[in-house]
């Protein structure tokens, strides 16, 4: 895909306002669910139906368990997650800083996460840069902006 | 309980730790609200402490916006051990924690509610960026709350911690595995494993029922795959599943193709070739 001039470049941080919100926890099996619930309720506050907060739920989680499986060999390393609402949209970023999205010769899944996340998104993207290896998802909300 | 001057800051590294930054207004109250609710059920607190626990949410989340530090967003670390939560807020405008520490909860837990009132111990935290107020909440103490009357559960578990695999055996011969809660990178190892035990134990036919599984991602339909795999080709496997999110995860990837989705578990039994 040719590269537009108006892509942005990933070592510039996209915009300088603070996300909505940001969540930074170890990145452990168990704490996929906390994410999960969290951005669950945001949805829920957001005014998604019950069907886009499933999707919400769902793409989210398969971010994060990618962080966990993928990224550090450390479970107590740092998965950082971050929503911002942008007029209708709700951008959720998933972040590691860990050995990026090469996959792994030993992977424990299907390969399956990251294609049912983006089958649940509005966008999905993968990017690598000095900020760290982020999943930046995109989502509608009835009640954004 | 007084407000004392912290020596050190807490220790950020701790590794049952997590952070929220969440910039006031709707947001904030869910968000604040499920840290903090999963927090108290990981630090095993009993019934009575989580629910003053989701008390200081509310009260966080009404009050704190007001008392922040100019135009920062709302910031709270959560540290779990057992027995023990302990919260930290900011960054605060000077005077700010012993305001948030005394605000009325304007009804939040009932009338007079307080955070001072609710936890066992509080400090402030004084930093360049504004000041932190730093809670703690004790799941054994007779002080602040009676002890969990006998017969009432110890731990109050939340959605994000309910689950259960029960497995047994159908007149006909038929394994049932029922999942309660969500299956996801946290509990599909237990699926996996209950799923192993019913095969080696010699079950050929397997109905996995997910009428009380209220999530399933890519590592649950991993679990599904390798028990599948290990009934086939002489057993087989059903499932059955009425939630529209689960559904779609199966049609997403083309595995409603491949297994028997039933509605009901006597559906998938008779579809195994055993009478309900």
């Amino acid at each position: 895909m040719p590269v537009r001039e108006d892509t942005f470049s990933l070592t510039e941080p996209v915009t300088t306002r603070p996300a909505d919100l940001e969540l930074v926890l170890p990145a452990r099996p168990d704490n996929v669910a906390v994410v999960r619930h969290v951005l669950g309720g945001l949805g829920e506050a957001l005014g998604l139906d019950p069907r886009g907060v499933a999707d919400l739920r769902l793409a989210v989680s398969e971010a994060c368990t990618n962080v966990v499986v993928h990224a550090y060999d450390s479970p107590e390393e740092q998965l950082e997650v971050e929503a911002s609402i942008d007029g209708a949209l709700l951008n959720v970023t998933v972040r590691d800083h860990g050995r990026g999205l090469a996959p792994r010769t030993d992977s424990p899944g299907l390969g399956l996460g990251l294609p049912i996340a983006e089958a649940v998104t509005s966008s999905l993207e993968l990017g690598e840069s000095p900020a760290g290896n982020e999943v930046r998802m995109t989502f509608v909300v009835p009640d954004g902006g | 309980m007084s407000l004392r001057p912290a020596s050190a800051p807490a220790d950020r590294a701790s590794p049952d730790s997590l952070r929220l930054a969440v910039a006031p207004g709707r947001l904030a109250g869910p968000a604040l609200a499920r840290i903090i609710g999963i927090g108290a059920s990981r630090a095993e607190l009993p019934v009575d402490r989580l629910e003053d626990a989701m008390t200081v949410a509310d009260i966080v989340a009404l009050r704190a916006p007001e008392l922040l530090a100019g135009d920062a967003r709302l910031e709270l670390s959560a540290q779990m051990r057992p027995g023990r939560l302990e919260l930290e807020i900011g960054p605060l405008a000077a005077g700010g924690a012993q305001r948030l520490l005394t605000a009325d909860g304007a009804g939040a837990g009932g009338g007079g509610a307080t955070i001072a009132r609710l936890v066992n111990a509080a400090v402030t935290i004084a930093g360049s960026g504004g000041e932190r107020l730093s809670v703690e909440l004790l799941g054994d103490t007779d002080e602040v709350s009676p002890p969990v009357a006998a017969g009432t559960p110890a731990i109050v578990r939340d959605e994000a911690v309910d689950f259960a695999v029960t497995g047994s055996s159908h007149r006909s011969g038929v394994h049932i595995l029922a999942v309660r809660g969500e299956i996801d990178i946290s509990t599909a190892p237990k699926v996996k494993l209950a799923a192993r035990e019913a095969v080696f134990a010699g079950s050929d036919r397997v109905v996995l029922d997910l009428s009380n599984t209220t999530f399933l991602d890519s590592t649950g339909l991993g679990v599904i795959i390798a028990l599948a795999r290990l009934l086939r080709p002489d057993g087989d496997i059903a499932i059955v599943n009425s939630d529209p999110g689960i559904a779609k995860t199966f049609e997403i990837t083309g595995l409603a193709e491949i297994f028997t989705v039933c509605a009901t578990r006597d559906e998938a039994i008779a579809a195994l070739g055993g009478a309900a």
